[in-house]
């Protein structure tokens, strides 16, 4: 790419380099978002997820329950996490942990430089202090959106893909009941889809990908697989 | 990730080739923003190697990742400052675990993954901070490290009912960190400043962060009782080897900062004690407010 802007230079050769330089920055900035919402989330510091994401439309999907608009991204982190994780939803609670750092980003822009979706891993823990501890491993696939120079989150998609209790191990895991898949309380969903996610540990699934195939440019999928 | 191995050469490539038009206008602010990325990538870069190397003991090699000028180091509130601080937390603290080599040795695992950087570069180009997130996995073969000079390792410590504490083999920790960092550029390279971590999580491997109290071990008494941990933990924030101060002490801090100020708490599992955040070294990237919370 250099090479060829010597090559061309001018007018061309600055837009190619505007595009490039564009692309980059909106990258970073899409991983700082989503990084800035793991550390959040982290902390119960639940007023600020919802300010990052976009006014227009958002949704989330976690683990199932999909919460829609704004006023469904205000209860699920006002009503829904703050009653499962029994906080008050301003802060941390000493004794419950739910800690997933993220890592393992694939983003990609849309031609436009407008919006962008990006695949992230977390491995976390969820515990109650002297009661239980679980491995919580999960996947998210989410879009992103570029409303006046700033990148926010358009669609959340979380899917736990395994979970096991900390001290036995995976070897055997079980399904552990997830507590934010309690969907009946105060802050509940607008709705519940029960096949959104694939089916988690010991069950074999794939959280669809957002990118095609690198080498190939094409799209890698299990339908149609022999299992 | 693949970008931050490709971003060094491909954009200094083109900034180095931006045709003498880019140069026009905007070629200031292209320029800037392009600085701007590589810087991040820089301090990115630093963060992973001093995790690299601080996994297989090169302890030399940490020192030399720091700035001569305001050089600090903060270990559970515990801080050290300049080279001859950085010395005496280095040497007197981690090499402590090796038995003053600084090279890996056999028996030590002392692994850390750290992840999830978040860099602000300050509107000067002069100075960045970092927040990261770290685990760990640290153990000892056999609870010893250096087969035949010590069996000083990572051992499990009973403490029995006459308050005295006895080895009770070899003990395996996962940890989780919280770091924040400050970088400084130097002589036109990118260095670290201030070290700061937080070890805000630490567990027997085999039993995790939210156990009971096991009687006798990780420093809980022979007569704990279920449901005591917290308390446990609690009136026991003190830095992991309590601190008098140097030069009292010949390997001690220059100073302990106050946890409510740091976010960090001593407690082995903080996160299970105590409602704590690590100050942020970033605003939130939406609303561009800073995000402050109260530790208690």
């Amino acid at each position: 790419m250099p090479l060829a802007l010597c090559a061309t230079g001018g007018f061309a050769a600055a837009t190619e380099v505007e595009t490039g330089l564009s692309r980059v920055e909106a990258i970073k900035a899409v991983e700082r978002l989503q990084y800035a919402y793991g550390y959040y989330q982290n902390r119960f510091l639940f007023a600020e997820p919802p300010t990052l994401f976009s006014t227009d439309h958002p949704e989330v999907h976690y683990d199932g329950g999909v919460w829609v608009g704004t006023s469904g991204v205000k209860r699920l982190w006002q009503r829904h996490f703050p009653r499962v994780f029994g906080t008050d939803g301003k802060g941390p609670r000493a004794g419950v942990m739910f800690d997933q750092p993220v890592f393992q980003p694939v983003i990609d822009i849309a031609p436009d430089g407008t919006t962008a979706k990006a695949r992230f891993q977390t491995i976390g823990r969820y515990g109650v202090y002297g009661k239980e501890e679980q491995w919580i491993g999960g996947v998210f696939e989410n879009d992103y959106v570029k409303e006046a120079g700033v990148w926010k989150i358009k669609v959340m998609r979380y899917c736990t893909s395994w979970s096991a209790p900390y001290n036995r191990g995976w070897k055997n895991a079980e399904a552990f009941g997830l507590p934010w898949a309690d969907f009946s309380g105060a802050g509940h969903p607008d709705r519940v889809e029960k096949n959104a996610c694939p089916r988690a540990y010991p069950d074999g699934g794939l959280m669809a990908f957002h990118f095609v195939h690198p080498v190939t440019g094409k799209p890698v999928t299990i339908e149609g697989k022999s299992r | 990730m693949s970008l931050r191995l490709a971003l060094h050469g491909s954009l200094a490539m083109i900034l180095l080739t931006l045709p003498a038009q880019a140069r026009q206008p905007s070629a200031d602010m292209t320029e800037r923003r392009i600085k701007a990325l590589l810087d991040g990538n820089e301090i990115e870069r630093l963060y992973s190697i001093y995790g690299y190397q601080q996994d297989k003991s090169l302890f030399v090699e940490n020192i030399d990742l720091f700035a001569d000028k305001g050089a600090a180091a903060v270990f559970q509130n515990a801080e050290y400052r300049g080279k001859d601080g950085l010395a005496r937390f280095w040497f007197g603290h981690w090499a402590h675990l090796t038995h003053n080599a600084f090279v890996p040795v056999d028996g030590l695992m002392n692994d850390h993954l750290l992840f999830q950087p978040v860099v602000t570069v300050s509107p000067d180009g002069n100075s960045a901070r970092l927040r990261g997130h770290g685990r760990g996995y640290i153990t000892s073969y056999q609870g010893k490290i250096r087969e035949g000079q010590s069996t000083d390792g990572f051992t499990d410590k009973v403490v029995n009912a006459d308050g005295v504490q006895q080895s009770a083999g070899p003990l395996g920790l996962v940890q989780d960190y919280i770091y924040e960092h400050r970088f400084v550029k130097e002589d036109g390279a990118w260095k670290l400043q201030r070290w700061t971590l937080c070890i805000y999580t630490t567990g027997k491997y085999g039993r995790g962060y939210a156990d009971l109290p096991i009687p006798g071990t990780m420093g809980n008494g022979a007569d704990a009782r279920h449901g005591d941990r917290r308390a446990i933990d609690m009136e026991n924030e003190r830095p992991e080897r309590p601190h008098t101060l140097y030069p009292e002490n010949p390997v001690g801090p220059d100073k302990v900062l106050s946890s409510e100020e740091t976010g960090c708490f001593i407690a082995k599992n903080q996160v299970m004690a105590r409602s704590a955040v690590v100050p942020f070294s970033f605003v939130n990237p939406v609303t561009g407010k800073a995000v402050t919370w109260r530790n208690r």
